[in-house]
């Protein structure tokens, strides 16, 4: 029965991408656009001569927000839409627990990310003339991203137990969204950031992963030694996943007893 | 007998009853050009200078260009989305054939239906500048800043043809998915809003002279640029707007009436 019903989310969210293709197509390009007009906005700051150190750092960048932006939206935003069709209930009566759905919507999630990492990394080769680097140590770059992702799942699981209790605005989501790009460890490394923004970005979870992909990508020296940001990576990661699907199980409880509120405009 | 002020005044009451109903989002508004600009300004400084910037876009003031061409960028999704979206929303609402059946023409009202919420998006989004103008150049600040203001509606004209097209092709495509949220950056990208065009592949480069947010953004380059913007490089661009304004209105008059007429054979939804 288990069985099945893993097999059935699977099915969902596979069937939902091939049959929203278009839409999946759109998503991917449409994240790209966004951080393309971003980030060559952003390169116009940087010297001509500086740019073969800098791009690989800002590709990354780019691309682990990526991984972190869509993890949140394709969560927190699909959230909206499964409340407001009355899936939680109709989920519900056939025994099947809304937090497992939810976590299925990893599979859109990556597949967004991956087309769109694909397609920054080809406008950017071919607008600046080559990102050089990308995997140097590819087994750290491998674990980095993983570590990456499942703090980004976990994160999106925690907004949408919220929203299940209560009105989360999207509005915040962009707003957290950007703010944890720049101070988070994310856009750069933990080391070039001005000291105060240094202290808050070791507290943020994802500055960890983030210093291991850039080591494993393109050799960059961690800011706390490598050993400690993989031991700390794994550590914050299980404990977010925990505290996601904790969460996610109270929510439920919840909405057996008092019913869902949507998110976004509703 | 209802026609196009009646549509107007409806849309306007709706934009108005919308953010009052959604005032968070409201407040936003006047946020989202200073993010915008603090994402840029963030991310280039701990790549590189504010200096290396100036000479690279040839931009005397860079916070205030980037405030400007933030403005011009909003506004443009504005439209689109306004003009545009107003088909694909009505679509996924349902409501699109009542729309379609109403004695309003349907290419008329297509058009003008989007036009009071970009008017009213394009004016908080300039609104919200004004602080920072003020401070970094005075009244005169405040002055360019309408002056933008003035590009953003001659540019309107425009894409309003250009909304109006792609709005005929949400008609025909019969697929429920947002293109628009694709076309919107694609647009903005090839428009050099926050780089030179220079930058961009050959072939990119020759898609933004047929998009009209290239112009505007190039007006608010000047005006940005000058204490006394040069008036013949204005001139220039007005032309440009103008020409593009004839040429996508007649293009979307004509596609628009087409659509009509095969969205009321085949069925809106």
């Amino acid at each position: 029965m288990v069985d099945l019903r893993f097999k059935a989310i699977i099915w969902l969210h596979s069937l939902r991408l091939w049959r929203y293709r278009y839409s999946f197509i759109n998503m991917a390009l449409n994240s790209t656009l966004w951080v393309t007009i971003f980030l060559l906005g952003a390169l116009m700051f940087m010297p001509k001569e500086e740019l073969h150190v800098g791009m690989p750092l800002a590709f990354w960048g780019i691309a682990m927000w990526t991984i972190m932006s869509n993890s949140v939206w394709l969560i927190g935003a699909w959230t909206n839409f499964y409340i407001s069709q009355g899936f939680v209930e109709e989920h519900m009566l056939v025994n099947i627990s809304s937090a497992n759905v939810l976590v299925g919507r990893v599979i859109p999630g990556l597949s967004v990310s991956t087309v769109a990492i694909i397609l920054i990394y080809f406008i950017l080769s071919a607008i600046t003339g080559g990102v050089t680097e990308i995997a140097r140590h590819p087994a750290m770059l491998i674990i980095g991203l993983l570590l990456l992702t499942i703090m980004s799942l976990s994160y999106g699981l925690i907004l949408a137990s919220i929203s299940f209790r209560t009105g989360v605005p999207m509005v915040l989501l962009d707003l957290s969204n950007f703010i944890i790009f720049i101070i988070g460890g994310i856009a750069t490394p933990v080391s070039i950031l001005p000291t105060p923004i240094r202290t808050i970005a070791i507290i943020i979870p994802y500055s960890h992963p983030a210093e291991i992909v850039r080591y494993g990508a393109i050799g960059f020296e961690t800011y706390l030694p490598l050993s400690f940001e993989m031991i700390l990576s794994i550590l914050i990661a299980l404990a977010m996943s925990l505290t996601a699907l904790k969460m996610i199980r109270k929510a439920e409880e919840y909405v057996r007893k008092h019913g869902v509120k949507a998110i976004g405009r509703m | 007998m209802v026609g196009i002020m009646d549509v107007l005044r409806a849309q306007t009451f709706s934009t108005i009853a919308w953010f009052k109903n959604n005032r968070l989002m409201f407040a936003a508004m006047f946020i989202w050009p200073y993010l915008m600009v603090g994402m840029i300004l963030a991310l280039g400084t701990l790549y590189g200078s504010v200096e290396e910037y100036s000479k690279k876009v040839e931009v005397s003031n860079p916070a205030l260009y980037l405030l400007a061409s933030s403005v011009v960028a909003m506004s443009s999704i504005g439209i689109v989305d306004g003009v545009a979206g107003f088909t694909l929303y009505n679509r996924w609402l349902g409501t699109l054939p009542y729309i379609l059946m109403s004695p309003v023409r349907t290419p008329i009202l297509l058009m003008v239906a989007g036009l009071p919420e970009a008017l009213i998006t394009s004016f908080i989004t300039i609104s919200a500048i004004l602080p920072a103008t003020l401070y970094f150049e005075g009244l005169i600040g405040v002055g360019k800043s309408f002056i933008v203001y003035g590009f953003i509606i001659l540019g309107m004209l425009p894409m309003l043809g250009f909304s109006s097209l792609v709005a005929s092709l949400l008609l025909i495509v019969k697929e429920e998915s947002n293109i628009l949220s694709s076309l919107i950056p694609f647009i903005l990208l090839v428009s050099g809003v926050f780089y030179p065009l220079e930058i961009l592949p050959r072939v990119l480069q020759l898609i933004s002279r047929i998009v009209p947010t290239t112009y505007i953004i190039n007006a608010t380059k000047i005006v940005a640029s000058y204490y006394t913007p040069e008036f013949k490089g204005i001139l220039l661009i007005m032309y440009a707007i103008a020409s593009l304004a004839i040429v996508y209105n007649l293009m979307s008059f004509t596609v628009l009436g087409k659509a009509e007429k095969a969205v009321k054979r085949g069925g809106a939804i």
